[in-house]
């Protein structure tokens, strides 16, 4: 639970550890994975690593093994920028490691059990993906329109199905700026013949009414079946609860996080607001992305009828700046819940870049000092999600508490 | 049988509330589980080991463990409300001062009894920042609120709660404002019992208390 509660502080424990040689290498090949096999989710790459570092391991008693593996998954959650996947994933692993422990009393046995078992819990869940696919192919009938934000492997293993099963079907998806991920995941679904039209972010309310259902990935899963995503999830979730569309929620079950969290900004930490860096590609991906699917949208056969293709988006370097406004008074009679937006956000002067409408890089304007706030995830809360597609069954929101118990316990 | 009066006694002090029921019903089955076989003092020292784990684990360390949980969801630069006066929210929020978060309580009272008066007085000496309302003016304070801290006399088995008259009030105040309310009850409260009104079964105070009319008012 400490995992996913404040996230581990690993400071100077992490340097100490980072000195250990077995734990410097399963850090490497963790980095490794999840640089490679895009494929793979972050929460399988950090059970692998673990399970590399008790292999490699000097460590003799069990104590010291989950104490070391502790210690690994702080060091693994600080490398990446989201790291609620690693945590929920590897917090499941250590509860499987203390069963262990306590059934198994020689420690060679045990560690030979560990990686073994530890092996097969990594394909059982690579495989939940296709098992996610196929329990929502009823659901995306023939005719369909489908709404999806951002790039989700998951949705895309289940369109992917959907067409390979000679459906008829387009879709929808959300840009999801800053880093426009929806373009890629636009990218990757015309890549396999299925029709596809971005989105403007703002626009999602507009083709709602066009739209069947919406379907969505997700970072996490909370207590209370509400969903933490990429930001942007909640809107669309809104909207579609107020034009009566269904709302599905495909993830696996190794995503399920004991977390409560009581407002948008009471998120576990390691999925708060991260500045995006200018140096990034993104920015000219999105550009040049755009202005192909814009020009090809056109040509794509979609459903709808009378929607026409969204204009090329007009090129944004990515604002950086995150404000922190006046300093924080826990006192007077000011609201606490403006701080609370302020308070998460970084310091960091920004830069507004704006092309003009009509996409003329030329005439771009430039706006200095403006503050802006970017957050990478929001917290969908339940009362918003129809149904939730996981690899332990289709449940609703209020499902999802019993099954984490039953995944803890 | 022959704790009946003993029970009697208790009931006569107070009136028996969930939590007094679930603690004698647990008493009673630990009485039955005593094998007939067994010695009368071996019998007698099972059972006041059973007694003092009782309290030990469901109410002490229950309050311990409790403050814990809650205290995670105190972020620096909170406003909490609270009730009246419950020893579990007090521990919390002294815990979470002694831990150095910076946030202010506002205690919200109401006649006759005042009990907030009391949870004012300590709060205060230990530092926290108060603000003490009546119950008329919660509405105009909510505003301000981030989080509703509440304690419980029982839980249901339909997940009603049960607590100091005007919880419900201040619950559903916050409700209306977003307010999330945030309940700290230990698991001996917990009732199988279903209420959906507060009428069917409850507690009576003093009227005199609220008004007294034997006297001349001029």
């Amino acid at each position: 639970y400490t995992l996913c509660g404040h996230g581990v502080m690993m400071g100077p424990a992490a340097t100490a550890c980072a000195s250990n040689e077995a734990m410097a290498a399963a850090l490497e090949f963790f980095r490794r994975s999840v640089k490679e096999t895009s494929d793979l989710a972050m929460a399988l790459a950090a059970i692998r690593a673990s399970i590399k570092y008790i292999e490699d391991t000097k460590a003799t008693t069990m104590m010291e093994l989950r104490d070391d593996l502790t210690a690994l998954v702080g060091l693994l959650s600080q490398s990446v920028e989201f790291s609620i996947q690693v945590a929920s994933g590897c917090d499941l692993f250590m509860r499987f490691v203390t069963r262990a422990a306590i059934d198994v009393p020689d420690f060679e046995a045990c560690k030979k059990l560990l990686t073994t078992r530890g092996n097969k819990l990594v394909e059982e869940f690579r495989a939940s993906r296709n098992k996610i696919a196929k329990l929502g192919q009823p659901f995306i009938r023939d005719g369909a329109v489908v709404l999806t934000h951002s790039l989700s492997r998951v949705v895309l293993c289940a369109l992917r199905r959907a067409a390979a099963d000679k459906k008829r079907f387009s879709v929808f998806v959300a840009e999801s700026r800053q880093d426009g991920a929806g373009v890629e995941m636009a990218e990757q679904l015309r890549a396999d013949g299925i029709a596809v039209t971005v989105v403007a972010d703002s626009a999602i309310a507009y083709v709602m009414e066009a739209v069947d259902l919406v379907l969505v990935g997700a970072e996490g899963v909370v207590e209370n079946g509400g969903i933490i995503n990429k930001v942007g999830t909640f809107q669309m979730a809104i909207v579609a609860h107020t034009l009566k569309k269904p709302f599905y929620v495909l993830v696996e079950s190794f995503k399920f996080i004991r977390y409560y969290p009581l407002n948008q900004y009471d998120l576990p930490s390691g999925s708060r607001t991260r500045r995006s860096s200018p140096a990034a590609t993104p920015s000219s991906s999105v550009h040049s992305s755009t202005t192909n699917l814009a020009a090809t949208a056109t040509a794509t056969a979609t459903t709808t009828g009378g929607e026409h293709a969204p204009r090329a988006m007009p090129q944004l370097s990515l604002p950086v700046g995150l404000s922190a406004g006046a300093p924080l008074e826990a006192g007077g009679l000011r609201s606490g819940r403006c701080d609370a937006v302020l308070r998460e956000s970084v310091n960091v002067p920004s830069v507004v870049t704006e092309a003009s409408p009509t996409g003329d890089v030329a005439a771009q304007r430039k706006i200095v000092d403006v503050d802006m706030i970017a957050p990478l995830v929001d917290y969908t809360p339940p009362a918003y999600i129809t149904l939730l597609f996981t690899d332990l069954g289709i449940l609703t929101p209020s499902a999802v508490s019993d099954e984490l118990i039953k995944l803890y316990y | 049988q022959r704790i009946k009066p003993y029970i009697n006694f208790i009931a006569n002090c107070r009136p028996l509330s969930v939590s007094m029921g679930n603690t004698i019903k647990f008493l009673k089955l630990k009485i039955a589980e005593v094998p007939p076989e067994m010695a009368e003092e071996e019998a007698k020292q099972q059972l006041l080991g059973h007694v003092e784990a009782f309290a030990r684990e469901r109410v002490l360390l229950a309050d311990e463990a409790i403050s814990k949980l809650t205290l995670s969801k105190i972020r620096d630069g909170d406003v909490l409300m609270t009730l009246g006066s419950s020893h579990i929210v007090k521990r919390t929020i002294i815990d979470a001062h002694e831990q150095g978060r910076s946030f202010r309580v506002i205690i919200v009272d109401s006649r006759p009894r005042h009990e907030g008066k009391e949870l004012l007085r300590k709060l205060v000496k230990r530092g926290v920042r108060c603000s003490y309302v009546l119950l008329n003016a919660c509405s105009y304070v909510m505003k301000e609120v981030s989080k509703v801290l509440l304690g419980a006399h029982a839980v249901f088995a339909n997940g009603y709660v049960m607590s100091r008259v005007g919880s419900a009030m201040v619950a559903m105040l916050a409700k209306n404002a977003n307010v999330p309310v945030l309940v700290c009850c230990e698991t001996y409260k917990f009732s199988d019992r279903v209420q959906t009104d507060s009428f069917v079964f409850n507690e009576l105070g003093d009227p005199d208390d609220l008004v007294c009319l034997d006297h001349d008012i001029r």
